[in-house]
């Protein structure tokens, strides 16, 4: 595959469970090398999108091919290079941790048996216990390990740090930005962290109700969005803010936050120059793009 | 509104559970009404039976609510659950009662004979629903292990061990006193047992994190000890990994050996069971028509319902895609089916080896013999034309409510009552070609559900009569289902 065609090509997928839209004809190009925040309220779409990449969903109607082969058709072959770890964390209970690294390790040939012993010296896995008796945060670092090892060339990751403590999520991040340092690795993460994402992430995702809202990288939409704090120069801030696209305002009598969109700096620049106040301008983060976009 | 009342709702709401009651207790009655309709060798089984999976299917139905984390925020939860098991035990012995009169009355047992008999039956269901309501609350026996504590109790009634199956008879209609004093004694025990300690009664389907009382140290101990076992073989293990490892990844070896790994693999495809059912069968099926069948029957499918984990709806999401889940799920069930077909054979050969050791039983209130004969071909059809469908009917269940220990076993008791209670004789040729469609249509449903259907096994809560109905309606009318296309 040149690495122009996308990893992942969705086209019109829809779904539908019972009365509930999950899905609404949803387009969707995956780049290879991408790493990519999938943001969205809970039931907005994101799990159910996921599922539908590596074949477990079958679409109502609509396309999704991933590694140039129709998802529900996808062979072992293709699911070598595919990387999931999904939010119940659901793992085979009746082994122990030692006995499913072992099983898991025999379906890959790519199996990193370094990166496995230091994930599990990283995460203290403890290896003679059954994954059914392993606290939540456990069991989600035994599925991290073994959707990694493998260094699949495209990971998804649903929710994979929602059971993590602090200290686990810390040492999840730091394993995630190692990863992303192979270009050729595509990363589809799905979170409501969105202070962890930000770290990680190029490119965002944002659904609402079964559809995608936003689908920009993420340098373009902190240019896009932007915090700009005035200060009057002298006397009170006038009534009408002379500024375009003002998303949200909060003022006093002498200061102003705006948040902004689509502002180029001279603009803001000539817009302050004109009320006579000094502008400080700051890019959004993550968390409020996401509720500027979603709201 | 009262507890007892909140309580007993929330009992409605386990609909599966009182479809099974509600068709014992029918099949309770007609054996009853009719016993015409029953082979008499086995009447007598059959109606110590059927109560059996009344009482723990009432049992079940306790232990769901007493089971729940709710119950634990109320006040005085032990004394609710107490009147709880109390109301539900009293009304299931109640119905129990006027059935055996009934009973007693038709075949002319003396008068007081049957009301003895109906009050040791009496005791007899009221210990058994409250301790089942209190297995739960033990080790959750009752839902982990029942079809193994199902099975054991059932071989107590298998004719060929005459000597106990005498045994029952008696003391059931000649010495009610004394049972009625054991049903009492037990029924006692586990009034006082409803009233431990909430900590010793937390989560009851888990280990007990603090103050383990000593039963619970034992049932932790057995874990432990089970847990040390828990293993393959080493070397078996390792040739089995090793053939995954060197097979093609394209190719179907490396499911088929993953297959094979995951059923010998001690908890994980039902090995146990399976191989001490079909053992037992081997050794004790030949020794009356319609009990070895059901008996039989009960092993298959009760086995295959609560501990197979079957491939289709593997929890390692991307080790296959769905052709390989088809294959993994092909292989299991040609194990399942080899299994009990080598049953069957071995269960010729041991018939006449054993014979000479074991006296014929005989059930002495209906003076009747239960003899030694083989298998009949009818019973090794029907059983196994039911082991596919039992496997088809898991996984549709599991498709429709993504409920993969659903419970189902209970239906497949009733399945197994009536199918080993009842006279089947029908051509072998009808049989035959029932054996060859219910395989194909196993292999053709197997197939819908892996092609055309969603693959991510959830729970979901237990089924109501709404949610079952429409789930029902969508899969017949192709509409969609939550999460899934219909796959039939």
């Amino acid at each position: 595959m040149s690495s122009e065609n996308p990893m992942v090509q969705i086209r019109g997928l829809s779904k539908r469970f019972g009365k509930v839209r999950a899905l609404d004809a949803v387009d969707l190009d995956i780049k290879r090398g991408r790493i990519i925040g999938l943001l969205g309220a809970n039931g907005a779409g994101k799990s159910t999108l996921l599922r539908h990449i590596i074949g477990l969903y079958l679409p109502d109607s609509g396309q999704c091919t991933t590694l140039g082969c129709d998802a529900g058709q996808l062979t072992p072959a293709h699911l070598a290079r595919i990387g999931y770890v999904h939010q119940e964390g659901e793992l085979i209970d009746w082994m122990t941790a030692a006995q499913l690294i072992r099983y898991v390790s025999v379906y890959y040939p790519t199996w990193n048996k370094e990166l496995e012993e230091r994930l599990v010296r990283e995460y203290e896995i403890s290896l003679k216990a059954r994954v059914g008796s392993l606290s939540p945060g456990q069991r989600q670092r035994l599925a991290i390990l073994i959707a990694i090892c493998f260094e699949p060339e495209l990971l998804i990751l649903d929710e994979p740090a929602a059971a993590l403590d602090p200290l686990a999520r810390a040492q999840f991040l730091d394993l995630l930005l190692h990863l992303i340092q192979d270009q050729n690795r595509t990363i589809v993460i799905s979170s409501h962290i969105l202070s962890d994402v930000e770290k990680v992430i190029d490119h965002a995702l944002i659904m609402k109700a079964g559809k995608i809202v936003t689908d920009a990288s993420f340098d373009a939409l902190r240019e896009k969005y932007s915090r700009v704090r005035l200060t009057a120069l002298s006397g009170p801030l006038p009534e009408s803010l002379d500024f375009a696209n003002v998303l949200e305002c909060q003022r006093n009598q002498s200061a102003a936050t705006l948040t902004v969109a689509d502002l180029t700096p001279e603009q803001i620049e000539a817009a302050t120059t004109k009320i006579n106040c000094q502008a400080e301008v700051q890019p959004l983060p993550l968390e409020d793009i996401y509720r500027v976009v979603v709201a | 509104m009262r507890i007892l009342v909140a309580n007993v709702k929330l009992l409605c709401q386990c609909v599966f559970r009182w479809w099974t009651v509600t068709g014992l207790a029918v099949i309770l009655v007609l054996l009853c009404l009719f016993p015409d309709l029953v082979n008499p060798q086995t009447v007598l089984a059959a109606l110590l039976l059927v109560p059996l999976g009344l009482g723990i299917a009432i049992a079940s139905l306790q232990g769901a609510v007493t089971g729940r984390v709710e119950l634990f925020c109320l006040p005085r939860p032990h004394a609710e659950r107490r009147r709880l098991a109390l109301l539900l035990g009293l009304l299931a012995a109640f119905g129990a009662m006027l059935v055996f009169i009934g009973y007693a009355n038709r075949f002319d047992i003396p008068p007081g004979g049957g009301v003895l008999a109906a009050g040791a039956l009496f005791s007899a269901s009221l210990l058994l629903c409250l301790s089942g309501a209190a297995a739960p609350l033990l080790v959750g026996c009752v839902f982990v292990g029942g079809p193994m504590i199902l099975s054991g109790i059932i071989s107590l009634f298998a004719p060929s061990w005459p000597s106990v199956s005498t045994l029952l008879e008696c003391a059931i209609v000649h010495h009610p006193g004394g049972v009625i004093a054991v049903g009492m004694v037990g029924a006692a025990i586990s009034w006082f047992w409803l009233a431990r300690p909430i900590n010793d009664l937390r989560y009851p389907r888990t280990r007990p994190s603090t103050k383990r009382t000593f039963t619970q140290r034992f049932c932790a101990n057995a874990l432990e000890a089970s847990e040390r076992r828990d293993a393959i073989h080493p070397r078996i293990s390792v040739v089995l990994l090793e053939r995954m490892r060197c097979s093609s990844h394209s190719g179907y070896a490396k499911h088929v050996w993953s297959s094979l790994y995951l059923w010998l693999h001690p908890r994980g495809g039902g090995r146990t069971a399976l191989i001490a059912g079909a053992v037992l069968g081997a050794l004790l099926g030949g020794f009356s028509w319609y009990m070895s069948s059901a008996f039989y029957i009960i092993f298959g499918i009760v086995v295959l319902f609560d501990n197979h984990r079957w491939p289709v709806y593997s929890r390692l999401l991307t080790v296959g895609g769905r052709r390989e889940r088809f294959i993994s799920t092909m292989v299991q069930l040609a194990i399942v089916g080899g299994v009990f077909t080598l049953s069957v054979v071995f269960s010729f050969v041991t018939v006449d080896a054993l014979h000479c050791y074991l006296r014929e039983p005989v059930a002495r209130a209906l003076d009747a013999k239960l003899g030694r004969m083989p298998l009949g071909l009818g019973a090794v059809l029907l059983m196994l034309t039911l082991v596919p469908l039992g496997c088809l009917a898991q996984m549709a269940w599991a498709h429709l409510f993504r409920r993969g220990d659903s419970g189902l076993w209970f239906a497949a008791f009733l399945l197994a009552i009536m199918a080993g209670s009842w006279k089947i004789e029908a051509p072998f040729i009808w049989g035959a070609t029932a054996l060859v469609f219910s395989w194909a249509f196993c292999v053709a449903g197997v197939y819908c559900i892996v092609r055309r259907t969603d693959l991510f096994a959830k729970a979901q809560p237990e089924p109501t009569f709404s949610s079952l109905w429409r789930a029902i309606c969508e899969t017949v009318t192709g509409q969609q289902d939550r999460g899934g296309r219909c796959g039939f």
